[in-house]
């Protein structure tokens, strides 16, 4: 094709591209929230990639939203720096009840290690916390521990000898271990992991000789005896039936209370009758019987807490959480990555 | 004459990887730290850079290269960027059928209402393909 | 026997009119996400979560293992016909089968790869029927530092087998290797070179690098063509099948990638490609005529193509029988199981056994299915060449690009594929093999892992990777695979040198 007609073509493509663009972006800014909240489908942003526990849960909420809500939610993936990418976008994303993203305890603990784009005070709002679920630590079911005491005991008697995994450095599974670790004055070498599957591959294989996962990845195998579990982080003991057997660390002697939560959350400024339909909206969703079940399937258990309980749940754990951090001396070992 | 080039990208690639790696503590045995492979990695490719540098400057043979249009190249290259520029503002279907017709009058397609029909059909095909059959989400 | 009773009623199961049809609506869909490049099973597979609540569970699951194990049947389409790798374990198919295509034998390298996929798919199915639980817990004592030995190993003996020079060959995985180290490791838990740009923490996926390399890379190269050259080679009906002296070569490659296939995939980690690379590699070894890698080497796609098929099937063992997933697919395929409410893992057989040997059941019908939808397909898609040139080329590159936003919705990703494009358009011009980079960006991750883990449950004991009897071993044999090479590449120097010296 003669270059003449394609420099005019592609002058052509940079007009069409750029008055389009110019049009469409001078629409955008006159939106705003019509009385009749929601008109439209919802996006949520879910900062982990397809099939991750926070994507269940968002599958489950998706499910019954337009039964309660009104309007579809439109699921989006935005995986990340463990989380980063999906929240940062969530912050910037225009604060007209549209966007909204799911949060779990991880979007607390993220900015402790470093800088992050988004600054969860100021930039976030939780809309409501939708369940929980504790961590438990466990063993291989041959080894001689019956419980927390003994492990205690025998690491005392050869220190660094024991190894425990956990789903990354800095992850909540970690920062249980260095707590435990650090309160009972002993020491447990850490040996990282991409995943609480990984985890569990390694202890049953004896790789390593302690874990602190979720409990449905492990649920099987304690029913079946080749682990054993010997605490859970939860204020009380599990719901589950099959494992309320397991005492908490707090019924142990060690105040170690950490549990992973999922929860959604806006981009602050959201106008308050967006809000409060919301709000109304998700409370009615978890009550939901259905919505339960399928939590419960998941392995979490539902824990519901309206807008400001769940601020402030934000605020005391974000703060929990620095202290131990600091304590145990995560940042420390974090820093240290870096010369 | 590329190929005597390319080891050279490849040495200062390492180069500045092994520089970066260098702010990365390196640990030790017992517990490695993040630099650990990193560091041995970007050593062991300076290595073998200079190695290919130094073999190239001494064999002779050369691969037979192929006609390029370049000019072409380069139009297509801005056509991408600007698929992907315009993206997110003016929507997949809009986006992708701007630039299919403009790589089709690229490629030496004869006439201008056959290249439209064909831009046309194909976008809305794929877009009704993505977003309801598989339901992506495109902007 | 009592396996073969429990199979039988696993049939039974599984030809019920309900579970037929998730079977089949399952491997349509998995072969269409196959043939599309970059739309992949676990986003696929995600979005019918949601829908899948109302269905009954096992109809459920066999739908969504159909999607799984049906998606790599398609994968090779693209990556034959177009050098577009539709994921990144299609890569392999694309060196041979390409040049195959180019040859006027595309259909004929498109059937042998549907007939090989069935065999191995078959072979997987039964080795999981008959060997699953015994080889669950094989594959559990297999840990950090066996994991790095494998790594190590496998590294040094793709990176010799492919691509023509070494030292090229090995500056490319190396180069890999330091592409996979960019972004959020969550060993260490911070970003290494990411220059605090966030989107990068998620660091390069594969299937981003492979479609920008072959993908935008092959369309990039066909489409600065001086005269882009419409008339593709008639085909003839002759030509959409294979003759029978490749049918007689390929034989032996399907069965031995059914078999590697099988073994590779027990280990954790992104089985498909790896073990279509070593099935590539195996093959290249046990050819008579190594030359021809490469060229269109029928062997070069019978092997590879088997050995992601089985190993989908080998990748199945350890969810169902411990629950644990050890990639992306079957870590999606458990968040299923999940939402059913069914927790799979040792118990599983003998408390749902109905839903067990049904499923199983299932994937040897799933795998018949699969060829008899893919065999015609060869046809439809053979007339799809057809398309002039420079029809086809835009249309694949919107496909390419549209696929790749799929997988994590980030335009960020698009300017990457290109980016890689235009790189893969200058290897190709200078002769440097991708097929390493791309061992090395799949292996280099699980080397790091492994290294860093291993050295510490040996406590910084390096000499406590090769005590481990497992992980000795095999480092073993590198070395022996090692030390053989390079004894006999110093033979022939030596050779060399007496020539010029005579």
């Amino acid at each position: 094709m003669p270059k003449k007609a394609l420099i005019l073509l592609t002058t052509c493509l940079l007009l069409i591209s750029i008055l389009i663009g110019g049009c469409n972006d001078i629409q955008s800014k006159a939106t705003t929230t019509t009385p009749q909240y929601p008109t439209k489908p919802i996006t949520i942003i879910v900062p982990f990639s397809a099939g991750g526990g926070l994507d269940l849960t968002a599958r489950a909420l998706e499910k019954m939203a337009p039964k309660y809500l009104g309007q579809p939610f439109v699921i989006v993936n935005k995986p990340g720096g463990a989380g980063t990418i999906g929240w940062n976008e969530l912050s910037s994303a225009s604060p007209d009840g549209y966007t909204l993203g799911l949060s779990s305890v991880d979007l607390l603990i993220l900015p402790l290690y470093g800088p992050t784009k988004y600054h969860y005070p100021t930039a976030l709002e939780p809309l409501v916390q939708v369940s929980t679920s504790s961590f438990i630590m466990i063993v291989q079911a041959e080894q001689p521990w019956q419980n927390l005491n003994d492990v205690i005991t025998y690491a005392k008697q050869h220190p660094a000898q024991l190894k425990f995994g956990h789903s990354g450095i800095g992850s909540p599974s970690h920062i249980i271990g260095e707590t435990l670790a650090k309160d009972a004055g002993i020491t447990l070498e850490q040996v990282p992991f991409r995943g609480a599957s990984e985890v569990t591959v390694a202890l049953l294989g004896k790789h390593v000789q302690i874990a602190f996962i979720n409990p449905a990845t492990a649920k099987e195998h304690i029913k079946n005896g080749t682990l054993r579990a010997l605490a859970t982080t939860g204020e009380q003991r599990l719901t589950d039936p099959d494992l309320a057997y397991i005492p908490t660390f707090k019924e142990q002697g060690f105040n170690i209370v950490l549990n992973n939560w999922h929860g959604l959350a806006a981009p602050k400024g959201l106008p308050p009758e967006a809000k409060t339909k919301l709000a109304e909206g998700l409370k009615a969703i978890v009550s939901d019987p259905e919505f339960k079940t399928n939590v419960e399937n998941l392995g979490m258990q539902v824990e519901y807490l309206d807008p400001r309980e769940s601020t402030e749940k934000w605020l005391t754990d974000g703060e929990n959480s620095a202290k131990t951090v600091q304590k145990t001396g995560i940042l420390d070992l974090i820093k240290a990555q870096k010369n | 004459m590329t190929e005597k080039i390319i080891p050279f990208f490849f040495l200062l690639g390492s180069v500045v990887y092994l520089c970066l790696a260098g702010q990365l503590t390196f640990g030790t045995l017992q517990s490695p730290r993040s630099g650990f492979l990193p560091i041995l990695a970007g050593i062991t490719a300076v290595l073998f850079a200079l190695f290919l540098i130094f073999k190239q400057l001494r064999s002779k043979e050369s691969i037979p290269k192929e006609n390029v249009d370049w000019t072409k190249f380069i139009f297509i290259l801005i056509g991408l960027l600007f698929y992907i520029t315009i993206f997110n503002i003016i929507g997949y279907f809009a986006a992708t059928f701007i630039f299919l017709f403009y790589l089709f009058k690229i490629a030496d397609t004869k006439g201008w209402i056959f290249p439209f029909m064909m831009a046309a059909g194909s976008s809305i095909v794929f877009y009704l393909l993505f977003k309801y059959f598989l339901a992506v989400t495109l902007p | 026997m009592e396996t073969l009773t429990m199979l039988l009623h696993g049939f039974y199961i599984s030809i019920m009119p309900i579970n037929l049809l998730a079977c089949t609506i399952g491997v349509l869909i998995g072969t269409l996400v196959g043939v599309l490049p970059g739309i992949d099973t676990i986003s696929a597979i995600a979005l019918l979560l949601p829908f899948s609540y109302g269905m009954n569970s096992t109809a459920a699951l066999i739908m969504f293992a159909g999607i799984y194990y049906g998606s790599k049947y398609g994968g090779s389409t693209t990556a034959i016909l177009m050098n577009v790798p539709g994921e990144a374990a299609s890569v392999v198919t694309c060196m041979d089968g390409y040049p195959m295509a180019q040859k006027g034998r595309g259909g004929a390298a498109l059937t042998v790869a549907a007939i090989g996929s069935f065999i191995a798919g078959t072979i997987g199915v039964i080795g999981l029927t008959m060997f699953a639980p015994p080889l669950a817990q094989a594959a559990l004592s297999f840990g950090p530092p066996e994991y790095f030995a494998i790594a190590l190993v496998g590294l040094i003996v793709l990176t010799k087998l492919t691509g023509t020079s070494l030292l090229k060959s090995a500056l490319m995985a190396l180069t890999g290797i330091m592409l996979g180290t960019i972004g959020l490791d969550s060993l260490s838990g911070i970003s290494r070179f990411t220059f605090g740009v966030a989107e990068l923490d998620r660091g390069f996926d594969l299937s981003i690098l492979a479609m920008g390399i072959f993908g935008i890379g092959e369309i990039l190269t066909v489409m600065t063509k001086p005269n882009t050259q419409n008339n593709v080679p008639a085909v003839r009906f002759r030509d959409l099948y294979p003759t029978s002296e490749e049918g007689r070569r390929s034989v032996a490659p399907m069965f031995r990638g059914g078999v590697i296939g099988f073994l590779i995939g027990l280990l954790p980690g992104p089985a498909g490609t790896i073990s279509s690379f070593t099935s590539y590699a195996l093959e290249k070894r046990c050819s008579k005529n190594p030359a021809e890698f490469g060229h269109g080497a029928i062997e070069g796609v019978a092997g590879p193509e088997s050995a992601n098929n089985s190993a989908i099937s080998a990748t199945m063992i350890p969810l169902l029988t411990l629950g644990l997933p050890f990639c992306g697919g079957t870590a999606i395929l458990l968040s299923g199981f999940m939402i059913h409410g069914i927790i799979p893992g040792p118990a599983l057989i003998t408390q749902q056994p109905d839903l067990f040997w049904g499923l199983i059941a299932s994937m040897y019908i799933g795998n018949l299915l699969l060829l008899i939808i893919n065999l015609p397909l060869v046809g439809i898609f053979i007339q799809l060449l057809k398309t002039p040139l420079n029809l086809l080329m835009p249309l694949v590159a919107v496909l390419t690009l549209t696929g790749a936003y799929s997988i994590n919705n980030s335009v960020f990703d698009l300017m990457w594929i290109i980016f890689f494009g235009i790189i893969g358009f200058f290897l190709r011009r200078t002769g440097l093999e991708p097929a390493p980079l791309i061992i090395g960006i799949v292996v280099g991750p699980e080397l790091e892992q492994g290294l860093i883990q291993g050295l510490i449950i040996c406590d910084g004991n390096i000499w406590g990777i090769f005590t481990r009897p497992l992980s000795g071993t095999i480092l073993v044999l590198g070395l022996v695979f090692i030390l053989y090479h390079t004894i006999r590449w110093l033979s022939k120097v030596n050779h060399l040198r007496e020539e010029v010296s005579s």
